[in-house]
């Protein structure tokens, strides 16, 4: 995790791993909005587009 | 909406009819509000319809019969409870509260991203919208 984003979103934790930060909650904000609060699944389709953005 | 069912358009009571129906070829309505300790069997047909709302305490025992994420329902129950504090304190105290799909989104994305904690810049949020078609 890059050094410049230790601010922490409160209370947002993953059970056995760090907290979660400001950024990924900013993701999660993004997550609920586009999917209309679905509560999607990250199935494989969705996991390939999420990785694009990272490799393009 | 009817007086007599304040919560029908929540998305618990929406999400309950749809759910039940997902289950119905394994487990009946009457049997999930049994699984899910309702002493009265009704109580299920009066969340779903909307003229209850779920009682917070009630909502691990549903969550297990419903084989749903308990926080997803639990979320679910706070936006029933609309201006009231408890939504507010809960959001204060505890933060706010993730699926297990959402842990799981996280997840992928830490993955994707290298552990290198990205911002959600302009192209990511558009990127994302088109991963949901939006």
């Amino acid at each position: 995790m890059s050094d410049n984003h230790t601010e922490k979103a409160v209370g947002f934790r993953l059970p056995s791993e760090a907290p979660f930060t400001e950024n990924e909650r900013a993701w999660i904000d993004l997550i609920r909005l586009a999917s209309n609060n679905s509560d999607p699944r990250p199935a494989l389709s969705l996991i390939q587009h999420l990785r694009r953005i990272f490799d393009g | 909406m009817p007086k007599s069912r304040p919560h029908a358009d929540t998305r618990l009571a929406k999400f309950l009819e749809k759910r039940i129906l997902e289950l119905r070829p394994r487990k009946s309505q009457i049997e999930i509000a049994t699984d899910a300790g309702f002493i009265n069997p009704n109580m299920l047909a009066m969340l779903k319809n909307g003229s209850s709302k779920l009682p917070l305490d009630r909502v691990a025992g549903l969550a297990k019969a419903l084989e749903c994420d308990a926080a997803f329902l639990f979320k679910l129950a706070l936006e029933q409870l609309g201006a009231d504090t408890t939504a507010q304190s809960v959001e204060e105290i505890f933060g706010t509260v993730v699926t297990r799909n959402e842990v799981a989104w996280l997840l992928e994305l830490r993955d994707a991203s290298n552990h290198s904690d990205p911002s959600l810049t302009s192209k990511g949020r558009t990127a994302l919208r088109g991963v949901f078609g939006k």
